[in-house]
């Protein structure tokens, strides 16, 4: 009573609030995130997918939307902008077909082991079906518009790139940084902090950066031209060169991210069990195989998951160092996406925004199930 | 040891707590290797904020007091003669990440205590009829041009309808792990989907023709 009294608490009207407070505490505590994710996500998805519907056109006093149903998702595979979107398609030759066939068997032969095998549900049968058409469509994109002669990239291969590309170099210099920074060296303090440095710098500066550094006239790199005898060699009239340049940027700002994170998942590995197996006589490698990874994949696929979804959004980049060009070569969905915004075309932009969330979707959760919970299941 | 030959040497530790000579040298050079390559483009930039234009077109130029003399031309420029210029985006900057950040700690912090403490069991149904409904006013407003107030009420009146009958009837559920699956997905959203409507929102209300000071 004395503690009731302190508290003033007595009052049978503020009893009952704080009970009901006590009550729906978890609920008012979910509310506002719930509420900010609903009128920034799911309000914007059903308003953008409304607008992947439409066209947009201005009109006297304002704008105008006109009903076009699925126009621009089809001029986008099929149409006036397949060549922007999908990439030019070269004509199939026996290896091309040879791989695509391997391809399809391939994605056939991981279908059937799982429908015959016991833990077979249907719902993972249809994830499974997506993520096989999915995986199936991009082997078909990189033969007709890589491989094939006479094949040129879209945006959606472009983005391809540099997730594919970029997370995996990220994240192998990442781990390697991290691995030698948990030696027993001196300074590794100091290179920590350094290594850490990129991160705080802001992409567009970064884009400003690599545009002076790539710079084979006056760049600090142009000496090399010289050296290496590459005459009038300039790195932004040829696509494949260009895509490299903004990777290597994009490479330079992501590395401290996989870095930190991997360097704490390194740190907290089993110290007793590595003991153990140098004091058995496993080498280097046997240990970084059996005893650090398994300790730090559940973080690594939890790392690589969170900057695929980071990857697929690259725009900054590949805007300033090379305003999507030469042509379209260094063009990415989100820059594509943004180009259409600017030239009025909100319908084309939001299918286009469709489909990268559509792909992102595809990678991201397959990911998650076949990554980071299998590898949860590997440590547990 | 003495007997040992150098080479057999240079890969043995010296204790079991530190590395061999050779294995020190690599992962020393690795390290100051990639110091070069983080600290090379930041250097480059920071001494061209020195240079005069005749220097960067001169160039290439490395190193201040030796390669060219250096200036303060462009510091000037920078927070002299236009000053506010510079202030004012900085400010602005300042502005939203530090409101940003308070409010995504704040309001995530919430959300993750009460993620871990309580169990929740939402109803799909109940999600389902309500995008149903967000659908529902999408078109009512877009499509039928209704009033948009008028949308709001009659949704949230059916919604209200739905939880007080017809909800208690479906079993089928989503727990924690997809609430925090959900909010966490949101991630993956490319900008551009969340910037259309925005951009539409704002043309409705004339929010670009106001001006700003």
């Amino acid at each position: 009573m004395a503690i009731a009294t302190s508290l003033n608490i007595s009052r049978p009207e503020e009893s009952r609030i704080a009970a009901w407070m006590e009550l729906h505490s978890g609920r008012l505590m979910v509310l506002p995130a719930v509420l900010i994710v609903l009128a920034f996500a799911l309000f914007q998805l059903i308003i953008s997918a409304y607008l992947s519907l439409i066209r947009f056109k201005l009109a006297p006093g304002g704008y105008k939307l006109t009903f076009v149903g699925f126009y621009n998702f089809q001029r986008l595979r099929f149409g006036a902008q397949q060549y922007h979107f999908l990439g030019t398609f070269g004509v199939f030759g026996p290896f091309e077909w040879a791989l695509a066939a391997l391809a399809a068997a391939t994605f056939l032969y991981w279908l059937y082991r799982y429908a015959r095998s016991p833990a077979f549900r249907p719902f993972g049968f249809v994830g499974r079906l997506i993520c096989a058409g999915t995986g199936f469509a991009v082997v078909l994109l990189i033969l007709a518009t890589v491989l094939a002669p006479g094949g040129f990239p879209g945006s959606l291969m472009t983005t391809l790139v540099y997730v594919a590309a970029g997370v995996a170099a990220q994240f192998a210099i990442g781990l390697g940084l991290a691995l030698l920074c948990a030696q027993p060296i001196r300074f590794r303090n100091w290179f920590r902090v350094i290594f850490f440095v990129p991160l705080m710098v802001t992409p567009v500066g970064i884009a400003y950066t690599f545009r002076m550094l790539a710079d084979m006239e006056k760049g600090p790199l142009s000496p090399l031209r010289f050296a290496l005898h590459l005459g009038e060699f300039a790195w932004a009239t040829d696509p494949w060169s260009a895509r490299f340049v903004v990777l290597l940027g994009d490479t330079w700002q992501w590395t401290p991210f996989m870095f930190i994170v991997m360097l704490a998942a390194v740190e907290a590995r089993p110290h007793e069990q590595i003991e153990a197996a140098r004091i058995d006589g496993a080498g280097p490698l046997q240990i970084f195989r059996h005893v650090t990874w398994p300790a730090i994949a559940p973080i690594a696929a939890t790392v690589v998951l969170i900057r695929l979804i980071e990857a697929f959004k690259i725009v900054d980049l590949p805007n300033v160092l090379t305003n999507g060009g030469p042509g379209l070569a260094t063009e990415s969905l989100t820059l594509h996406a943004f180009i259409a915004w600017r030239t009025q075309d909100l319908g084309g932009s939001a299918a286009l925004g469709y489909f990268l969330l559509f792909i992102s979707t595809v990678t991201c959760v397959s990911l998650f199930n076949f990554g980071v919970v299998r590898a949860r299941r590997y440590q547990a | 040891m003495s007997d040992t030959p150098l080479f057999a040497r240079l890969w043995l530790k010296p204790d079991p707590a530190s590395l061999a000579p050779l294995a020190k040298v690599a992962v020393y050079g690795l390290l100051i290797f990639w110091a070069i390559v983080v600290i090379g483009p930041l250097y480059w930039v920071l001494i061209t904020s020195f240079k005069l234009p005749i220097d960067v077109d001169n160039g290439p130029f490395y190193f201040p007091f030796i390669d060219f003399k250096p200036s303060l031309d462009a510091w000037h420029y920078l927070f002299v003669d236009v000053g506010n210029d510079t202030i004012r985006p900085y400010i602005n900057s300042v502005i939203v990440a530090v409101f940003a950040t308070f409010a995504a700690v704040i309001i995530g912090s919430f959300a993750a205590y009460a993620l871990v403490r309580i169990q929740f069991q939402v109803k799909t149904a109940t999600i389902l009829t309500f995008i149903g409904l967000l659908v529902a006013i999408v078109v009512a407003v877009a499509a039928l041009h209704i009033y948009w107030g008028l949308a709001v009420i009659v949704a949230i009146a059916l919604f209200l309808i739905f939880l007080s009958t017809v909800a208690a009837r479906f079993k089928r559920g989503l727990g924690n792990r997809d609430i925090e699956f959900w909010i966490i997905s949101n991630r993956i959203m490319p900008p551009i989907v969340a910037v259309l409507p925005i951009y539409l929102m704002f043309q409705q209300v004339h929010f670009w023709t106001r001006t700003s000071r």
